[in-house]
């Protein structure tokens, strides 16, 4: 299983909001399609499945969460 | 565009364009799952430039790299597994984690020295190659940077050195056409960077940093230019960035059509398919290279994964070349007894000269470097004079009025093995080097985890009569950079010990002389012949007493010595200590005198206001707290620039007057 968290994309960033989904609950997503867009007071930015697999939702789609919190998972 | 290369070299080209590849991916796929954070520099767009420049370089050259120099990295060969813990801030890294992207340092394959400011490669990169031009091994130096750092003096000074010397350096500027987030035509008018190469009398080419071979041509043509003596060359090779300047760069200020045309012709995929095309590398041959490198990188990361970040005990490890037992600072060498045999009565400068003169003649790596220190003028205090005559100017060499390429040049020349002494005419010129010395000189050693060592000396003046920028005492900026170590000599018999203990020591040394002392009959002193050494980080006492501790250095210190002579009519008992090392601080000898005083005074010619004495003060408030009699006083300069008009200087530094009042009211 592979896990997706919140980066740090810059580095005064401390925390990121799923501001959408770009592949719902339970697809099968490929590596490198897109999951999720981030968005941090600095950019908005397109985060990649880093692996194939059925992804998991883990996160709300409108919250903001922490640098490293867990978000979703690729099984 | 075609090359002599054959297929090993092909396949050399395109390996090493699909690792950097690979790697760049899978750091960002990481940073961007959040599998770990750190600062990263990508590299995407550019790989074909590293390769086809390393595939010029034989095994004893050497580069000097980037922030943004993983690909740099890896096809000087850097090995893939301690790069990526490097970068992850694990202890197997390069640099045991130290230095991170902006730290990539591999001396074992030639990966000199890497940096985090833009521009401050060249000037380094130039004493490094000085190394290889003064012992002849036919090393070349390749220093690349961004075209952003073209705009900053420093690349503009160490072009200029390496042309006058002709120094076997290649710069090469990565034009990834964004300086930052800012486009190229928004920050210059010149047509190619390569152009400004021939102000400077440097042949200079533009190249298409996609293509590998293009690149390897014109870099074999200026390395080969180098290695045979025919100095240095400027390759620009423009590729466009395909990532942002850092990795989270929305790259907002990016021209869009721009970036999607320069991503379907990316470099790995187009050379790729020319090979294909070419019938030069079969498709099975380079998927089988790309699964290699994949493979490769995989299990780098996976390595780095597993590494443990360093010990807490390495947070005071490799800032000096050793350490006492608390970690923080260098630990001094015991005092030597004093040297037999005939003496002279030598000046300060004198004296100094003395010491390098000695040294040079048993040490060929020691080298001079700086303005008019060369015959005839022998330096602006003659402190040099007569050496170029004896040693050549090869080993003594006047310098253009650069202070960054020169302390740049000494920075490279100790990387290289060799013990420059570089000379920085006054005080007052750090803040137009102060880079060089604060962020890479100083640092070196700790960002490459110790595999890095910088024995340089830099030699300088405080000044006096010469008004608000010729007269500072500018000590305390650097007693606050650790790495440094910070001398200042108050006599010439503590002036050629110590400049003989700087040059052998293995960490960097600002050794400060004396304007005011250089020439005053009444500074001489007798000087032994032979060769001796003062440790650094020894305070000596000058004098004896009893009442109260009086510290001091450098030329305030005759003031605190006459003061001390003063108050003794009035039968207080000073003692009186020379500091001579400010960093190390012998704070042992400090707290040893005030034990027994519990009075102290502080007597310095840096400002008052946050001055050594402040450090010194607080020091001895909280260890001898409870025991003092009186008040630490603390005397130091006016808060205010040194004043040209005579008799307001004489108002603005301590004087045996203000001392002596000092030592009196101390005593109530």
């Amino acid at each position: 299983m592979t896990e997706l968290r919140i980066p740090k994309p810059g580095d005064a960033i401390v925390e990121g909001t799923i501001a959408r989904w770009l592949a719902p609950d339970g697809a099968a997503v490929g590596e490198g399609e897109a999951v999720y867009l981030l968005e941090t007071e600095k950019v908005e930015l397109e985060i990649e499945a880093p692996v194939a697999g059925i992804l998991r939702h883990v996160g709300v789609e409108g919250e903001t969460y922490p640098v490293g919190a867990l978000v979703a998972t690729i099984e | 565009m075609a090359s002599d290369l054959g297929r090993d070299g092909l396949r050399s080209l395109y390996r090493k364009m699909a690792t950097i590849r690979a790697f760049d991916v899978r750091i960002r796929r990481g940073l961007a799952a959040g599998e770990f954070s750190f600062s990263y520099w990508p590299v995407e767009g550019q790989e074909a430039i590293p390769a086809g420049v390393s595939e010029c370089l034989a095994p004893g050259d050497l580069w000097v790299t980037t922030y943004r120099g993983a690909g740099d990295a890896i096809a000087k060969g850097v090995p893939l597994r301690e790069l990526a813990a490097e970068l992850l801030g694990r202890s197997a890294g390069t640099s045991k984690g130290k230095g991170g992207a902006m730290g990539l340092q591999w001396p074992e394959a030639g990966l000199a020295a890497a940096t985090g400011i833009v521009g401050a490669g060249p000037p380094i990169a130039n004493g490094l190659a000085l190394a290889a031009q003064l012992r002849q091994t036919g090393a070349v130096t390749v220093v690349s940077f961004g075209d952003g750092a073209t705009s900053i003096g420093a690349v503009h000074e160490a072009m200029n050195l390496a042309a006058t010397w002709q120094l076997p350096v290649l710069f090469l500027c990565q034009n990834n056409l964004y300086g930052e987030g800012t486009p190229v035509e928004m920050y210059t008018r010149s047509r190619h960077f390569s152009d400004r190469a021939a102000g400077y009398g440097i042949p200079g080419a533009t190249v298409d940093g996609t293509d590998p071979q293009a690149v390897y041509a014109a870099a074999r043509e200026a390395v080969e230019r180098a290695r045979s003596g025919g100095g240095p060359g400027f390759l620009e090779a423009v590729a466009h960035r395909l990532q942002g300047h850092y990795f989270g760069d929305g790259m907002r200020y990016v021209d869009a059509e721009r970036l999607k045309q320069a991503r379907a012709n990316e470099p790995l995929g187009r050379f790729r398919a020319l090979l294909l095309e070419r019938g030069a590398l079969g498709a099975a041959e380079l998927d089988a290279i790309d699964a290699e490198t994949s493979a490769a990188v995989a299990d780098a990361v996976a390595f780095a994964s597993r590494c443990e970040g360093p010990p807490a005990a390495e947070l005071l490890v490799d800032v000096y070349a050793r350490r006492s037992d608390d970690g923080s600072l260098a630990a001094a060498a015991p005092p030597a007894p004093a040297p037999v045999g005939p003496t002279q009565e030598l000046n300060l400068a004198a004296a100094i000269r003395q010491g390098l003169e000695q040294a040079m003649a048993r040490d060929e790596r020691i080298v001079l470097l700086g303005e008019d220190i060369h015959d005839p003028v022998g330096g602006m205090f003659t402190v040099t004079q007569g050496l170029s005559t004896r040693f050549g100017a090869a080993r003594v060499r006047g310098t253009p009025i650069a202070e960054t390429a020169i302390v740049g040049a000494a920075i490279g020349a100790a990387l290289a093995g060799l013990r420059p002494v570089a000379e920085l005419m006054f005080f007052d010129f750090l803040g137009v080097c102060l880079d060089q010395l604060a962020n890479h000189a100083a640092k070196l050693r700790y960002m490459s985890g110790g595999r890095s060592s910088v024995p340089l000396v830099l030699r300088t003046t405080e000044g006096a009569w010469s008004g608000p920028q010729h007269s500072q005492s500018l000590e305390a900026w650097l007693m606050h950079v650790p790495g440094l170590k910070v001398v200042c000599v108050s006599n010439p018999y503590d002036a050629k010990g110590l400049i003989l203990s700087a040059i052998e020591d293995d960490d960097p040394v600002v050794f400060i002389e004396s304007m005011a002392m250089f020439f005053d009959p009444k500074a001489v002193a007798a000087v032994p012949e032979a060769e001796y050494r003062i440790p650094i980080g020894r305070a000596e006492v000058r004098r004896a007493g009893s009442d109260v501790t009086l510290v001091s250095w450098g030329n305030t210190f005759r003031h605190a010595l006459a003061a001390a002579e003063e108050v003794a009519a009035d039968g207080i008992g000073a003692e009186v200590l020379d500091l001579r090392s400010l960093l190390p601080l012998d704070l042992e000898a400090i707290l040893a005198s005030v034990a027994k005083t519990r009075r102290l005074v502080i007597a310095h010619s840096a400002t008052r206001f946050c001055g050594p004495g402040a450090e010194i003060a607080a020091t001895v408030s909280a260890e001898l707290h409870g025991q003092l009699a009186a008040p630490v006083a603390r005397l130091g300069s006016a808060f205010s620039p040194v004043p040209h008009a005579a008799s307001l200087e004489a108002l603005h530094h301590p004087s045996p007057a203000s001392i002596a009042e000092a030592l009196r009211r101390t005593l109530g």
